[in-house]
């Protein structure tokens, strides 16, 4: 019997939460599990979060007209000018500059974290790239959607 | 492109989001391409016309086309 689209995207998000749960409970009862056996299962599950993730936006772009695709595709193209503006503000605006000055003195500051402050600051800066990068490529995309009314 | 969708619509006693399900788009889809802000693809505006039962050139103004 062939799902429906429902169905599928009910299975996907079902599938979806009970990966992220058991990654969850891995990470928080990581004494519960043998050390080797712990490992494999949190790569296991990042694996399966990853797959379910991207059939789940495969399947879900199956699904869009051709004024949803053009927006998604407008806002892909110029999603990457929010990082490059916010750099720009971060060097060159000094209330910006300063704000940021100080984040990053507290991220490099003294921590009980095995990673050194210059990896430390240099992840944050990759996840907060990536953040602003997806966040206006939807931005982008509601704008251009809101401009074709 | 300017075209007669929301005109014949009304005479069919559609709303968009009638009109919508019949083509398979989204609602916002009909009201943009209702309001020549979004040109619809070839297959789309074929379907649109073939929903009120016309053709093409008599749902789209081709005029428009060659502006």
């Amino acid at each position: 019997m062939a799902l429906t689209f429902k169905q599928k995207r009910a299975l996907y998000d079902g599938g979806l939460i009970i990966l992220c749960l058991g990654l969850l409970v891995m990470v928080i009862w990581r004494e519960a599990f043998p050390p080797g056996l712990h490992t494999g299962l949190v790569i296991v599950a990042l694996i399966g979060i990853g797959i379910v993730n991207t059939l789940r936006e495969a399947h879900k772009e199956a699904q869009l007209d051709e004024m949803q695709l053009a927006a998604a595709s407008f806002g892909a193209r110029w999603a990457v000018t929010i990082p490059i503006t916010m750099m720009l503000l971060l060097n060159f605006f000094p209330p910006i500059r300063d704000t940021a000055i100080a984040f990053l003195e507290v991220l490099a500051g003294p921590s009980d974290s095995p990673f050194p402050p210059l990896l430390r600051v240099f992840v944050m800066g990759m996840v907060l790239a990536v953040i602003l990068q997806l966040a206006g490529k939807s931005l982008i995309a509601a704008i251009w959607t809101w401009r074709k009314r | 492109m300017n075209n007669r969708i929301r005109l014949l619509r009304a005479e069919k006693g559609w709303s968009q989001a009638e009109l919508a399900d019949k083509v398979g788009v989204s609602r916002n889809s009909i009201n943009s391409i209702e309001n020549g802000k979004f040109d619809p693809s070839l297959p789309l505006g074929f379907r649109i016309a073939h929903a009120f039962g016309l053709s093409v050139e008599e749902v789209f103004d081709k005029e428009d086309a060659f502006k």
